[in-house]
């Protein structure tokens, strides 16, 4: 029953408070940062352009003092996974005779561009993963929130509900460790009256029945949750984000100027090496 | 904001909790014995989300859930949001739009369509027949069974819990089709491993989602003449005019 335990305290990533430079930054910063490197992750194609930002984010993470354990855990955990698979992307990709071949041995031939976009999965890979630990590293998530609904702000001339879709997003943020509790409940009623926690790779029936009795009840139970928040908040003569101020108020800084200059700079950099 | 909009954005925000809950924790997650690992339930939220409360909410919680599994991804494929996040938006959409539409048929109609649907599937069928014997052959006997499956099912079952089960197939039929093409084309796989995953994965992964989303909604709705109706104290502001 072991896996019951500890689902009150689900959470994305990990939060790691500090003072550092990267901690003070305003969250729009750092939002609209994370966008850029992830957008410049998947569009950036060079080997060199992606190792650079490999090493960018690894110098980022340094400086925010987060440490690098936990994102090497994750990628650790996943290692054997990648592995597997880029070996079947090796052996799979089609070789055309003009290829450069690096490596052949019987039957089994490597060419330059399947080691490449092997290489350039893997980088691509580490710039992400680092980047979502950096993000979630320095940032509460209520600053999360924060950030993107500041960055949406300026859309709601254009008719998108910035603060509706920034309330849907602190509303699950909310909701979240009350769920949890609620599957750790249903799953340990059903366990008491003796449902056995079986997941097994094979045994797929049974497991999928076993995922449906926990999901149906807990669904059930969000709907009832919602309609009640719902009715909590009409009867409050809540009216959306029109004319809302806000309690913390943010305003850009010269740091947050100087963030913002080193992130063009270095993305156009990244961007024009080959 | 009316209080249809406080609904939706309330409802919106649980339901994306719920597929945090389900992603994070690996509930959604159900082991399979094939080299993708899991097949995921994770995305019936959205699928929900689109069938009680439209479009819109479906879209809001399919970008959870691509983003969500897009932080959680320990293969490189879903650290590429192209792959992650993009196909997720649609999931929901598509389960909203197929339920407007499906819900305007009767029986009749639903069966004139499952007929089509199985003519064209047999149709590719011979068609792919004529490339890969064995695959078209096996292509062939899955129509069948769907064919003959959805037949019984119109006959035995409830129209309404139909439309339902539908619907979310349809919208777990996005994910599968969508991710996997985005796979294919940012190039994490080969087309005939994405074709094998998407029958290994896709078919459990519809199947599980329609049974489920089927089961939640009729509760919500209290679909299913079986089911008592609840007590006429607890609350459920006009949701039984639809279905």
């Amino acid at each position: 029953m072991a896996s019951l335990e500890g689902l009150r305290n689900v959470s994305i990533g990990r939060y790691v408070p500090g003072t550092s430079a990267l901690h003070l930054l305003d969250s729009r910063v750092k939002v609209g940062g994370f966008l850029l490197v992830v957008a410049l992750a998947a569009i950036v194609n060079g080997l060199a352009g992606l190792a650079a930002l490999v090493i960018w984010m690894l110098i980022l993470v340094t400086l925010s003092g987060i440490g690098l354990r936990s994102t090497w855990n994750s990628i650790y955990a996943a290692l054997p996974f990648i592995v597997v698979l880029l070996l079947l992307q090796l052996a799979f990709t089609p070789i055309r005779p003009s290829d450069r071949i690096l490596l052949a041995w019987g039957r089994l031939r490597l060419s330059w561009p399947a080691v490449r976009l092997v290489i350039v999965a893997l980088l691509r890979f580490f710039v992400l993963m680092l980047a979502v630990s950096l993000l979630t590293g320095i940032t509460s998530s209520g600053a999360l929130i924060r950030g993107v609904e500041g960055l949406l702000r300026p859309f709601t001339h254009l008719g998108l509900p910035a603060h509706e879709l920034a309330l849907v997003g602190s509303v699950a943020l909310r909701f979240l460790p009350l769920l949890g509790e609620q599957v750790e409940s249903i799953a340990m009623a059903q366990a008491s009256r003796g449902l056995a926690d079986t997941r097994s790779r094979w045994k797929l029936a049974a497991t999928a029945r076993r995922v449906a009795q926990l999901i149906v009840p807990l669904f059930v139970d969000v709907y009832r949750r919602s309609e009640e928040l719902a009715l909590a908040m009409q009867a409050r003569c809540y009216n959306g984000g029109k004319g809302r101020t806000h309690l913390i108020q943010e305003r850009l800084t010269p740091r947050d100027w100087l963030a913002l200059a080193i992130l063009l700079v270095s993305s156009a950099l990244v961007a024009a090496l080959p | 904001m009316d209080d249809q909009g406080i609904r939706r954005v309330v409802l919106a925000g649980v339901l994306l909790a719920l597929t945090l809950l389900l992603v994070f924790t690996r509930i959604g997650m159900i082991p399979m014995p094939t080299p993708a690992g899991n097949a995921t339930i994770a995305h019936i939220p959205a699928i929900i989300g689109g069938l009680l409360e439209g479009p819109l909410v479906g879209l809001i919680v399919g970008l959870g859930f691509g983003f969500a599994s897009f932080v959680n991804a320990t293969t490189p494929m879903f650290k590429d949001p192209m792959v992650a996040i993009l196909p997720r938006l649609f999931i929901g959409v598509v389960a909203a739009l197929a339920y407007g539409g499906v819900r305007r048929l009767n029986k009749r109609g639903l069966s004139a369509i499952a007929g089509i649907l199985l003519i064209v599937l047999l149709a590719a069928a011979w068609q792919i027949h004529a490339d890969k014997p064995i695959l078209g052959i096996v292509w062939a006997v899955l129509a069948v069974a769907l064919g003959v499956g959805l037949w019984f099912w119109l006959r035995h079952q409830e129209l309404a819990l139909v439309r339902v089960g539908i619907a979310a197939g349809l919208g777990s039929l996005t994910n599968t089709v969508l991710v996997l093409g985005m796979a294919v084309v940012r190039q994490y796989m080969t087309a005939p491993v994405a074709l094998v995953t998407g029958l290994t994965h896709g078919l459990p992964e519809m199947i599980v989602s329609a049974l489920i989303t089927i089961g939640v909604v009729a509760a919500i709705r209290n679909l299913g003449g079986r089911r008592k109706r609840r007590p006429a104290g607890t609350r459920r502001s006009g949701a039984t005019k639809e279905g």
